[in-house]
């Protein structure tokens, strides 16, 4: 189920609320019922796959109650983390990589092994990642372990971050499952962030979507103005941040209708002056993640030499990539990540203070080639893309394509760039610290934010292009 | 702090408000339809996907108000100038009147198709004559411009080939195309506005030229006094800002308005019957031609604008039916002809029914049987195939087929 759908905002959501305040005098109950609603939402578009998160629930709970019974036994607690990461691992790559591993083992040798058309289960990438957290963190000590199966199930399936994240470490949100605090406060901050995120998703991504997605579909594969390319270029670096970020705060809205509180995952990434900041303003959560489970434990960059710290680097960043899918498209834009991060660390850029424009364009430009590499399906066309952007096929500056799209979504583009910046919170802090704009922009917010929820109503009953870039991952 | 809340608890109350609202109203209205899926059969448990998304769709069909959002969109749309919507679901021309389009490098290899028209005229009995009747896009060559850089999508380019691989093929052709801006009818009354089909008056003139061009072909003229295609001896009741046509639907009557709709009928007497029959729904009228071959619901219907039933082009022969079979009593001794159409000749075809004895009309893609056995083994004078540039594509001539 989609946040962005009529049964997710009229059925499944005022139902769900609904009956959470009813239940409101008990937690287990309202665990419970948050658990069922989960299970439902996963199910709604995935009824069979379930069984296959539901299995991820099960035997990390196993692996969690072993691992905290031989804590103390340095071998048998190693033996249960390597099995419980095989097994998971070995589940990510079973639905996610055995195709691409059998196409290159066909493509470098006569085997001709048959490739099995195995269907990606919505979110595994995400549910998996929380299972390896919660068994690593009971092991480190960083939350308790959960006697009760339905405390593990609900943190691995919550249904607001069930699909597209943020990726919660277990002891992030350990103590909220049972010691959490709805507020009217809360709920009404939830109610805006969940508005906002919508907006973004349905008409901003949305939008941007319709450009990107016509204009790569042109310039993988025949020639087309750089203009042309350069806009579709910019469009899916406005979609994916959009489109992610703003999935990202209808989740965090979400929980806190609910109570919990979830850590932030995107901070205006594309103010970012260098790579290294990028990443620490994109998808915060993923990021964290690697650093938490993988980086330190290679001892990230408190090592005896430089080499060791690239060492390290590579190996995160080329995770990074595989985890955004199967393709060596997405190997190479984490290797891009990587030379460019690992330029940074060496050289000391990120600490520079001088000409920070021209920063700015250093970093949107990695940035941007890139998206075009993660969105390309193979690399080949995206080749073919950045061949058309950069003029090498003779093709023109400019066509009339370029100009209609420009015209078509002016507005899509113009909100785009905007809210790229931290207008959103310039305004918000002009209303606390501001008493000349206080009262009429107080008066303005709760009718912009109600109109934008209704425009996005109607932009959902049309039934609008509605694609979602992370249900791949 | 205290202040900086208010604004939000302000706002998450009308949304709640709203939310509730929203939610009740549209269980009610779709109350009904998820009743009827869930009652409507035996469910086998490997088909779990299949329900929720016919309960999905069930939801999405039945939103409070469905149209109300559709039009505020459209509106929307209008007021940031655009002239597309929804990934070009539809794009709007320099005179504002609505288009199927989309992105396309030249036009559609066809071959095949004509092949497929080639053998059913070799199937046919060698008395009985086949002419392609090609009816106008509404991309209307010499009048119609797109914005710039709005995609075209070369629809005339392929009828233009498809045409001329009939004429290598010996088929004999009508190309409405041709002579459409010298009909008499202004550029900007061909089409609706708001419906890719062409507007009744035209027609009515499409009408007139198949006439013509039958003339000759048989020893007796169709219409030697041209009585029959005089449009003076037809009533014309104009029906104003009535019609949203399927391209409007879309978007909304904000985007580019309403359509005015013409009913043309005789005024002289006349006295038919009328079948037809599409999957297992059939029925029979007699009568005069406004009884027998015409509708007057969707003209009548209130209050639901946008709903199909309400689409005034189905007036003519009750729309588009796997097979339909007119007769005109009072011309007995008339020719029999059978048509293989879209949704563009009807109106064309309900005219020429004055002329005729019999027509036969096949709708490809509603009718199931064999239509080649159909033409061969029925009594016919002529046999016409009529698909407009738009629908050059394989759902439409699903006989002939090599393999």
């Amino acid at each position: 189920m989609l946040f962005s759908s009529v049964v997710f905002l009229f059925y499944f959501l005022p139902l769900v609320l609904g009956l959470y305040y009813v239940l409101r005098f008990s937690v287990t109950l309202k665990n419970m019922l948050l658990l069922v609603a989960s299970l439902f939402f996963y199910a709604w578009g995935e009824p069979w796959f379930v069984l296959i998160m539901l299995a991820s629930i099960c035997f990390n709970y196993v692996f969690a109650l072993l691992v905290d019974k031989f804590r103390e036994r340095r071998n048998a607690a190693y033996t249960i983390i390597t099995m419980m990461l095989i097994v998971n691992l070995g589940m990510l790559f079973v639905f996610k990589y055995l195709a691409f591993a059998l196409r290159i083992v066909n493509e470098n040798t006569s085997f001709g092994l048959s490739i099995p058309n195995i269907a990606l289960p919505l979110g595994i990438s995400f549910f998996t990642f929380h299972g390896i957290s919660y068994v690593i963190d009971v092991y480190r000590g960083h939350g308790a372990v959960q006697k009760n199966l339905f405390y593990v199930a609900l943190y691995i399936s919550f249904f607001p971050q069930l699909v597209a994240g943020p990726i919660l470490r277990y002891n992030t949100i350990a103590d909220q499952m049972v010691n959490r605090k709805e507020s009217w406060d809360k709920f009404a901050v939830g109610c805006c962030r969940f508005i906002v995120g919508l907006g973004k998703k349905v008409l901003l991504s949305n939008s941007m979507a319709i450009v990107a997605d016509h204009i790569f579909s042109m310039a993988g594969t025949s020639e087309v103005s750089s203009s042309l390319a350069w806009l579709g270029a910019i469009a899916y670096t406005l979609q994916i941040y959009f489109d992610f970020s703003g999935y990202s705060d209808m989740a965090i809205g979400l929980a806190l209708m609910f109570g919990f509180k979830f850590e932030e995952n995107f901070r205006y990434p594309y103010i970012s002056r260098s790579i290294t900041e990028f990443w620490r303003r994109w998808h915060i959560s993923l990021g964290t993640w690697f650093k938490e489970y993988v980086y330190f434990p290679l001892g990230g960059s408190r090592v005896t030499n430089k080499d060791k710290m690239i060492r390290n680097l590579l190996i995160v960043w080329g995770l990074t990539g595989v985890w955004h899918g199967a393709e060596w498209t997405f190997v190479v834009w984490g290797l891009i990540n990587f030379t460019f991060i690992a330029l940074e660390k060496i050289f000391s850029f990120d600490k520079g203070t001088r000409f920070i424009p021209l920063r700015h364009l250093y970093a949107m430009f990695i940035v941007v080639i890139g998206w075009v590499i993660f969105r390309s399906p193979d690399l080949l066309q995206a080749g073919h893309y950045l061949g058309n952007m950069f003029g090498l096929y003779g093709n023109g500056f400019w066509s009339d394509t370029t100009g209609m799209f420009l015209k078509e979504y002016a507005f899509f583009f113009i909100l785009g760039i905007l809210f790229c910046m931290p207008i959103a919170t310039r305004m918000n802090k002009l209303m606390v610290d501001g008493a000349r704009f206080r009262k009429p922009l107080e008066l303005v917010y709760p009718l912009t934010i109600i109109v934008l929820f209704l425009v996005c109503v109607s932009y959902l009953v049309k039934g609008t292009y509605n694609p979602f870039i992370y249900f791949n991952f | 702090m205290h202040n900086f809340l208010a604004k939000k608890r302000i706002t998450a109350f009308l949304f709640i408000l709203v939310l509730v609202t929203l939610s009740v109203l549209n269980i009610l209205q779709s109350f009904g339809p998820i009743k009827q899926t869930l009652a409507s059969g035996d469910y086998d448990i490997s088909e779990t996907k299949g329900l929720i998304h016919q309960l999905d769709a069930d939801i999405n069909d039945h939103v409070f108000e469905k149209f109300g959002f559709v039009e505020a969109y459209g509106y929307l749309q209008s007021l940031m100038w655009k002239n597309e919507e929804n990934n070009f679901e539809v794009v709007r021309d320099m005179e504002g009147k609505l288009h199927y389009t989309y992105f396309a490098t030249g036009p559609t290899y066809t071959k095949d198709l004509s092949d497929r028209v080639a053998a059913l005229g070799a199937h046919l009995d060698p008395q009985t004559k086949l002419t392609y009747v090609m009816t106008p896009d509404k991309y209307v060559r010499g009048y119609t411009t797109f914005p710039e850089g709005i995609p075209y999508n070369y629809n005339n380019e392929t009828a233009d080939g498809f045409l001329a691989n009939l004429k290598q093929d010996g088929i004999d052709t009508l190309d409405l195309r041709e002579g459409l801006l010298e009909s008499g009818i202004p550029p900007e009354d061909l089409f609706f506005t708001t419906d890719h089909h062409w507007k009744i008056r035209t027609a009515f003139w499409a009408f007139g030229q198949l006439v013509n061009h039958m003339d000759g072909m048989y020893t007796k003229s169709l219409d030697p006094d041209h009585y029959f295609t005089d449009i003076h001896n037809y009533n014309v009741i104009p029906y104003e800002d009535i019609f949203i046509g399927s391209q409007g639907r879309k978007a909304g009557k904000y985007f580019a308005g309403a359509d005015d709709f013409d009913l043309i009928y005789p005024k002289f007497k006349t006295n038919y019957s009328f079948y037809f029959k599409t999957g297992e729904t059939e029925a029979a009228l007699n009568g005069r031609f406004e009884d027998a071959l015409l509708t007057t619901y969707p003209l009548n219907v209130e209050g639901a604008t946008y709903d199909l039933t309400a689409d005034k082009y189905f007036t003519y022969l009750y729309g588009n039916q796997g097979m339909v079979h007119v007769v005109n009593k009072d011309n007995p001794n008339g020719l029999k002809v059978m048509f293989i159409k879209d949704s563009l000749a009807v109106p064309m075809i309900t005219f020429l029914s004055t002329v005729v004895s019999e027509i036969y009309v096949i709708d490809p893609r509603y009718y199931t049987e064999d239509i080649m056995d159909f033409a061969s083994k029925t009594e016919l004078d002529h046999v016409f195939v009529s698909i407009s540039p738009q629908d050059l594509v394989e759902e439409f001539f699903p006989y002939g087929a090599n393999n």
